[in-house]
């Protein structure tokens, strides 16, 4: 097996404590940084689908990014300034009225695992907070809205369409607990992902339609 | 078997029981009483024991539930403020509840649990005193007692540190997790005996969330391999005191319950809203009672509300393996008629 292949298989099992030397002695036999965070990413879209089909559950899944992010602790440094490895910035924060972040942050780290330089607003954000955090990151191609409550889906409404008020060309993607697909298109969001899995698929696909 | 035909006098005026301080911070007032045949508690039990109903147990009627706010944990998880083992709880209008504080944890990392965590005292507090003030006064013995403890295994680790790592030290962490699973189990038991010797519940309710809306949050196998055994602990410790167990348990499960009945738990009260609990009560009905809730809309008419009842009776209730974990009408000032309709229907149902 080849050192890229110890590496997909060590993230895709979640070998958090394994991944950092596996990596360190796949760049040691030559293989590209970009190569190798290629294949993590690629571990991770197998994750993310294995998840969303219920094959495994989300322990599993966190293992896995955790195991990814420290592959990507090793590569930082050998791939300084190559923003190529980037798919751009996304912006995500629950919204106002609603103080879950469960979710939220099981999102923010497949999304991250999938590529994004993820900005975390935390919980309980205006929607104002969304635009401007838009404006003030560099190359931001997607914004998440997460909602827990019934309660707060019209809090979720108003996100979208502040954001999509501001910068009517910003992918918005929302999801959580109450909401569907229905309720997304109704509010004029541009995607909705079920689960954190599926999230970092809807969000490729998203940026890249 | 004894059979009780209905009588009408049974829902005459009765009067109503006195209200009970609350569970998880709602209010509470005073609620319908019926002249039944046999006593709450008895029928109450009766479903547990396997035995015959003489009409759809509903704790909203039958039952004193406890949450003694003399819990710290208790307390912060209605109000917010400081938990038994120091959690920081923000009160949330919205829900009505206490969460943990966005951006607080208590416990470094799950390695750390023997030298960070204080375990509370539960001899510290006057359990006697409490019952003697706020609950002998109110509680009548006609009713079953139920013990509610909120916080489980699981969601304490996730509250003293996040979901996230939890989720991790599920699989990275099992001796550590194990570990201290073992001592929160004993405290868990001690917590039980009071319930038992200063509040007499018959019944338990344990909360332990394990799902989201779409999934277990874990799979059957580390269910099997880290909670299970921990459960397998409390619930025999219930059973040793006499008492039966309920498990309050959210989110869609219905993977884990074979999982939940090798468990011990006699009853699950689950999310209505997450799960097919028609289908798990044919599947597993007869070996775990389930506990649902019904609320009658606001603009429902009076026969909705009958149509209502019927569609629970005929089939969550058909296997007499079903109780109402809580009932409502949201159209406030028709509550009595309505749960008065609720125990005459499942009355002459359960007695055809």
């Amino acid at each position: 097996m080849s050192k890229i292949e110890d590496v997909k298989v060590l993230v895709e099992t979640g070998k958090s404590k394994k991944v950092a030397a596996a990596v360190q002695e796949a760049l040691d036999a030559g293989d590209k940084a970009q190569d190798i965070l290629d294949a993590m990413i690629a571990s991770m879209g197998v994750v993310g689908d294995k998840f969303s089909t219920g094959e495994i559950f989300v322990p599993e899944m966190l293992i896995a990014a955790k195991a990814m992010s420290k592959g990507v602790e090793v590569l930082k440094p050998v791939m300084a300034g190559d923003i190529s490895t980037s798919l751009g910035t996304c912006i995500m924060g629950t919204v106002a009225g609603d103080l879950h972040d469960i979710g939220k942050n099981l999102v923010i780290m497949m999304l991250e695992s999938s590529g994004f330089d993820m900005v975390d607003l935390g919980v309980d954000v205006p929607a104002e907070k969304f635009v401007e955090a838009v404006k003030e990151n560099d190359n931001v191609v997607l914004v998440a809205c997460s909602g827990l409550l019934t309660t707060t889906m019209p809090a979720l409404k108003e996100a979208v369409q502040t954001i999509k008020a501001a910068y009517p060309e910003m992918k918005v993607i929302v999801g959580g607990a109450p909401v569907t697909q229905e309720y997304a298109d109704e509010i004029g969001a541009d995607g909705y992902a079920p689960d954190a899995g599926s999230a970092a698929t809807k969000a490729k696909e998203m940026i890249s339609a | 078997m004894t059979k009780y035909q209905f009588d009408e006098k049974e829902v005459r005026d009765m009067g109503m029981y006195a209200a009970v301080p609350g569970m998880y911070g709602l209010p509470s007032g005073p609620v319908r009483k019926f002249d039944t045949p046999i006593t709450p508690k008895e029928n109450f039990l009766r479903i547990y024991r396997g035995e015959k109903l003489v009409w759809l147990p509903n704790m909203a009627t039958d039952c004193n539930m406890l949450q003694p706010e003399v819990m710290p944990d208790a307390y912060a998880r209605n109000h917010g403020g400081i938990d038994w083992f120091g959690i920081e709880w923000e009160y949330e209008s919205l829900t009505n509840a206490a969460m943990v504080k966005p951006g607080t944890r208590r416990l470094s990392d799950i390695t750390k649990w023997r030298e960070e965590l204080i375990w509370p005292v539960l001899n510290a507090i006057d359990w006697e005193k409490d019952y003697k003030e706020n609950y002998e006064p109110v509680i009548d013995s006609d009713r079953v007692t139920m013990f509610a403890i909120v916080n489980g295994l699981f969601e304490r680790t996730a509250d003293l540190t996040n979901f996230a790592d939890t989720f991790c030290y599920l699989l990275e962490e099992p001796e550590e997790l194990t570990a201290f699973f073992d001592k929160l189990v004993d405290f868990h038991i001690d917590l039980i005996k009071i319930a038992k010797k200063y509040y007499h519940a018959d019944i338990i309710t344990f909360h332990d969330d394990m799902g989201s809306q779409k999934n277990s949050f874990m799979s059957p196998e580390t269910f099997k391999n880290m909670m299970m055994p921990h459960y397998k602990k409390i619930t025999s410790a219930v059973h040793d005191l006499g008492m039966f167990i309920n498990y309050h348990s959210c989110g869609s499960v219905g993977n884990l319950l074979p999982y939940f009945i090798e468990s011990g738990f006699d009853s699950w009260e689950g999310q209505d809203s997450a799960n097919n609990k028609v289908e798990l009560m044919n599947q597993y009905g007869d070996q775990l009672i389930q506990a649902g809730m019904i609320f009658f809309p606001e603009d429902a008419t009076d026969e909705q509300v009958d149509e209502m009842i019927d569609e629970a009776l005929e089939t969550l209730g058909k296997k007499e393996r079903f109780f109402l974990a809580y009932s409502s009408d949201m159209k406030i000032e028709r509550n009595y008629h309505s749960m008065g309709r609720l125990y005459e229907k499942s009355r002459k149902f359960y007695n055809q």
